[in-house]
């Protein structure tokens, strides 16, 4: 086959010109550590990374959500905590001051302080986050105890999400574990009672309001077991989410990233291959007839 | 008659011979780069009849036989399908790569705004009625529809932009098949007046055909009066002998005003549509990307964003705002599906007002209700029109549109390795070779002053037989 000098300059044009590419494109990976930048690169995995790219996302805000909702749900046992330390204490008011050796006087003093408890029962059921109030179910907008211990909030259950699709609750029915609703006792009023009793000096009803205010323990120890079980389950949501999150991530950058050892490693062999064209091109360029001639 | 003088005069035509073949080598030689150039040859063959001296032949020195050029009629043929077809899938490509709006890397794109509309909308349902986090909602949604309304807009420009490549081709078109026809009558009033064939002009209509052939995929017929005639693949005549047909573009109303082809025949009598199917080369190559992936990715952009408009919409409208009120969109996207990417936007209530974003079923507890805010988020797992959830849709639209890219990648650099060998093997018999024409330069050189040798010879054998006459 006859080769031309337009044949050798053209193949030696070209070939330099696909050695110069392929360099360009190794330093484009190993500057940026990207190989997948268009989606014509690969157009399978560009999919797919489309895919990993939102689900990171959706698994970061549950993250989010989960945790938020747990902090809430730690604020409410701490508010029940407390709920059940003042009913605890009025229990112990109540067992002494049934004791005959005490005076109405007495009695009368006590009373004050079971109503200072009862004040101290509605302001920790009035438990708010960030202007948020956690113990109205989801009339979360204005204090679901009035000052008279009346509940305005709902009987509803607020839920988050904790995997996409999935949700669980993350709040107490207050209305069942203070108010007293579906057959319950009112805290409020098991306390009322007893401050009833000590200012009427009457032994027998103080007695009476111990089982009410045991009911009210009882109620609000279960309440706290939920919040506590709630608290176990977004706990774990947030790890998985986090987990999940960190996969996505991963999963994303084994098809978007390149290896950079290998990118290096390609690099200096484009380089080198790159020299070798020019090179070859450039001895190949002096073998000619006109050049012997001159 | 083999006497001195008939010596002499056959020895100047040898010498014009030879110098004719020294200057085709040298031709040759300043057209060693010249793209389309064949390289000529001098055939050089004996003066006949021989003279008849006393029972012998004796001859009368070289003549010219003709100039002829070096081609390959196969390859003549086969390159310009090759060259059509390499144009045709390297413009298909390079016009599809303009289109980045899809990369996954694009952290303005739709795949990083749709991940962000969600996440916004799970935050906001751990508290609904957080007023920072119904504004970001309402952000999150702006910069959703404005990023698919900028993707649509690179599409659209994008192809608007083939329309004016189009009408560039176009134009080139006419000018070449003009030029064609011309060389053609050229060719036909040269070769008549030379009695050879007038090799530089077939140079010239080669490369015409070439870059014709290139634009549109056009074949050629060569007749047997030096006529290169060129037809487009559908077979309407390009090129006739004396006549060029004319393309033109007419916007379609039924492709989005895009450009389509008319043709007007050879006689200009008539005019007929050109449909993408019955044309080739680097036209049919920015009409198959214009109206073939990045057609199907706009659609289906379209498709995409009225299904997952009206899903959240559904959703939206059922749930109660901060005041009660129900009933409202959550984004506006007009009637059908046709040119909603284009126009979809947040509705212009919530943007003023983030509280009338509707998150809850309860209107008793607009607040703390999330029910709304799920039913929201739920779209994010629904089957659109397609099928597939947007996430999975959106994906496959993704990838569609990177898979056409990639397979016309593909198929441009196999048609650059059919192109670039046929071109060699061309070159390879029509090209020029420095060494080789430098050796023919030497031998017609040698040959010319051995010529000019025998006239010495015989002017001296001349001036010895008048010497002796004195």
């Amino acid at each position: 086959m006859r080769v031309t000098d337009r044949m050798f300059f053209e193949g030696a044009a070209r070939r330099t010109q696909a050695a110069s590419g392929r360099m360009g494109r190794a330093v484009q990976e190993a500057s940026t550590g990207r190989r997948l930048n268009h989606v014509w690169d690969d157009a399978g995995s560009a999919g797919v990374v489309t895919q990993n790219k939102v689900r990171e996302k959706q698994w970061q805000a549950i993250h989010e959500s989960a945790a938020r909702a747990s902090e809430e749900l730690q604020a409410v046992d701490g508010a029940l905590g407390g709920i059940n330390g003042m009913l605890t204490r009025a229990r112990e008011i109540a067992v002494m001051l049934a004791n005959d050796t005490y005076t109405a006087e007495e009695r009368s003093i006590a009373a004050d302080e079971v109503q200072g408890l009862v004040d101290h029962v509605i302001s920790l059921s009035n438990v708010d986050q960030g202007g948020r109030y956690l113990l109205g179910g989801t009339v979360d907008d204005r204090p679901p105890f009035g000052t008279d211990g009346v509940y305005v909030g709902n009987d509803q259950v607020r839920t988050v999400e904790i995997a996409p699709g999935m949700r669980t609750a993350s709040s107490i029915r207050a209305d069942r574990a203070l108010n007293g609703a579906d057959g319950g006792q009112n805290v409020v009023d098991a306390m009322r009672a007893l401050e009833t009793a000590l200012n009427a000096d009457d032994r027998d009803a103080i007695r009476t309001s111990i089982d009410a205010i045991d009911a009210g323990i009882d109620q609000v120890s279960r309440a706290r077991a939920q919040s506590g079980t709630q608290m176990l389950i977004l706990d774990n949501a947030v790890r998985a989410a986090e987990l999940a999150r960190d996969h996505e991530v991963g999963a994303a950058a084994n098809r978007t990233d390149v290896d950079v050892y290998e990118a290096t490693s390609r690099l200096a062999l484009a380089q080198r291959a790159l020299d070798a064209a020019l090179t070859a091109s450039s001895r190949g360029m002096t073998l000619t007839l006109l050049n012997k001639l001159r | 008659m083999a006497d001195l003088f008939s010596l002499l005069s056959q020895s100047g035509a040898s010498l014009g011979t030879h110098r004719a073949a020294s200057t085709t080598a040298s031709h040759n030689l300043q057209n060693a780069d010249t793209p389309g150039y064949s390289r000529q040859s001098a055939q050089i063959g004996n003066a006949l009849p021989a003279d008849m001296v006393g029972g012998a032949f004796i001859g009368r020195g070289a003549r010219l036989l003709g100039i002829t050029q070096a081609r390959d009629r196969f390859l003549e043929a086969q390159v310009p399908r090759a060259l059509a077809g390499s144009e045709k899938a390297n413009t298909e490509a390079r016009a599809l790569e303009a289109f980045t709006s899809l990369d996954p890397g694009d952290e303005s794109g739709v795949t990083h705004e749709m991940a962000a509309f969600f996440e916004s909308m799970r935050l906001w349902s751990q508290n609904p009625g957080e007023p920072a986090l119904r504004t970001s909602v309402v952000g999150a949604a702006e910069r959703l529809t404005t990023s698919i309304r900028a993707a649509d807009g690179q599409v659209s420009n994008a192809r608007d932009a083939l329309d004016e490549d189009i009408g560039a081709q176009v134009s080139r078109v006419n000018a070449l098949t003009r030029r064609l026809a011309a060389l053609n009558q050229q060719a036909a009033t040269a070769a008549a007046e030379a009695g050879g064939p007038p090799n530089d002009i077939l140079d010239e209509q080669v490369r015409v055909r070439d870059e014709l052939a290139q634009l549109t995929g056009a074949t050629s017929v060569t007749d047997g009066k030096g006529n290169l005639l060129m037809f487009l693949p559908g077979g309407q005549a390009l090129v006739g002998e004396r006549d060029a047909a004319r393309l033109r573009t007419e916007p379609d109303p039924a492709n989005r005003g895009h450009v389509g082809l008319r043709i007007t025949s050879l006689d200009g009598q008539s005019e007929s549509g050109v449909r993408a199917a019955r044309i080739g080369g680097a036209i049919r190559g920015n009409l198959d990307a214009r109206d073939g992936a990045m057609k199907d990715a706009q659609d289906q952009l379209d498709t995409f964003t009225f299904d997952m408009a009206t899903a959240l919409n559904a959703a939206h409208s059922a749930g109660f705002a901060m005041d009660g009120s129900t009933g409202r969109d959550l984004l506006d996207v007009g009637a059908s599906a046709a040119g909603a990417a284009g126009r979809v936007t947040v509705n212009a209530a919530l943007v003023a007002d983030p509280r009338l974003l509707a998150g809850s079923t309860d209107p008793a507890a607009p607040s703390g209700d999330p029910s709304g805010v799920f039913a929201l988020i739920d779209v994010e797992q629904a089957a659109l029109s397609g099928g597939s959830n947007p996430l999975k849709t959106w994906s496959a639209i993704v990838s569609g549109y990177g898979d056409a890219t990639e397979s016309a990648r593909t198929e441009a650099d196999l048609a650059d390795l059919t192109k670039t060998h046929l071109e060699g093997l061309r070159e390879s018999v029509s090209g020029v070779s420095i060494d080789e024409e430098l050796i023919n330069l030497t031998k017609s050189q040698r040959a010319y002053e051995a010529v000019l040798e025998v006239i010495k010879t015989a002017d001296e054998m001349l001036q010895t037989l008048m010497s002796i006459a004195r």
